[in-house]
């Protein structure tokens, strides 16, 4: 949105902006009252997901969070509960491929540097989508899929 | 609103953001729909808009534009002309501090460089007048502020 924002703005200097170019801030404007209600309840309950989203994994396999001899849960935690912060921040701001650009693909190769393939994929692909849509109405849930979807194709494979 | 927004974005990426700093999405989004369609009026309504202006100001002073020899009124009303969508882009993005800073700031410097300042406080206390007829009751306090701020800096 920022992109297409600064585009608009930068066009409107130098002419009137055409009724299509007004549409995506019409768009967006129309959604982002749930987009601030998704926002808000992902940010109560962030925290806890990630907690939930770890004891599943746990009871799977109590050792799943054990690399080079020691238990990294608490980084593993500390990443998930930023990563589901970004998703919903890139969700409110509709910003996508900043969020891709800026965290997810620095954020698979720390993924792929760490052997953390099969965790991720079972977190992101499977487990934070199925979480966040308990928590959302369908409506919340349309504009929260995208950001999902994007995490999952570049996180999980 | 973009300066805004763009920082309320920074913050959000080390921390969630607070109901307070959301508000004024909010805040936008209430009006939103009215500047876009405010900011549509201004733009289909531009030549009466202009027009106007320029048969108030001559019937003010049939030589308002005129500097010796040289009628500048062609030169006025390309610069009227992007005053006003200038003004009515900064109505849209809720962005009068980009329109002062950007724009009006330097038209000032201008101005005072031809020795404009009574065509430009005539031109400017006229425009905003024009503008609300233009846009009727609901529309026209959405661009009070920013014609006001415009006046301010060019017709003082």
């Amino acid at each position: 949105m920022f992109r297409q924002l600064n585009h608009l703005t930068v066009v409107a200097d130098g002419r009137y902006a055409r009724a299509e170019e007004l549409d995506f801030l019409r768009e967006y404007l129309a959604t982002v009252e749930t987009r601030i209600s998704t926002y808000e309840k992902i940010r109560a309950e962030g925290e806890l997901m990630a907690d939930k989203i770890q004891a599943k994994q746990k009871a799977e396999n109590p050792h799943c969070f054990h690399y080079s001899q020691r238990d990294r849960s608490e980084i593993c935690r500390r990443d998930l509960v930023d990563a589901i912060r970004l998703c919903a921040s890139a969700m409110l701001f509709a910003e996508l491929d900043l969020m891709r650009d800026n965290f997810l693909l620095w954020y698979r190769t720390i993924v792929k540097a760490f052997n953390y393939e099969k965790m991720a994929d079972s977190t992101y692909g499977n487990l934070l989508p199925s979480m966040i849509k308990q928590l959302l109405t369908p409506e919340e849930q349309r504009v929260m899929q995208p950001v999902l979807a994007l995490s999952s194709s570049i996180l999980s494979h | 609103m973009l300066r805004q927004l763009e920082k309320l974005s920074l913050e959000a990426d080390g921390r969630y953001a607070t109901a307070a700093e959301l508000q004024f999405l909010k805040n936008y989004l209430a009006a939103a729909d009215e500047r876009i369609s405010a900011y549509e009026k201004i733009r289909d309504a531009e030549e009466a808009i202009i027009e106007q202006v320029d048969k108030q100001l001559r019937a003010q002073n049939p030589h308002i534009f005129r500097k010796g020899n040289q009628d500048y009124a062609a030169v006025c009303q390309r610069d009227r002309r992007s005053v006003l969508r200038l003004a009515a882009a900064a109505m849209l993005f809720a962005d009068l501090d980009a329109l002062r800073d950007g724009f009006l700031l330097w038209y000032r410097t201008i101005i005072k460089a031809f020795k404009d300042e009574k065509a430009a406080q005539a031109t400017y206390q006229v425009l905003p007048m024009t503008v609300n007829q233009v846009l009727g009751s609901e529309a026209a306090p959405l661009m009070k502020p920013v014609l006001a701020l415009t006046q301010s800096i060019l017709a003082e």
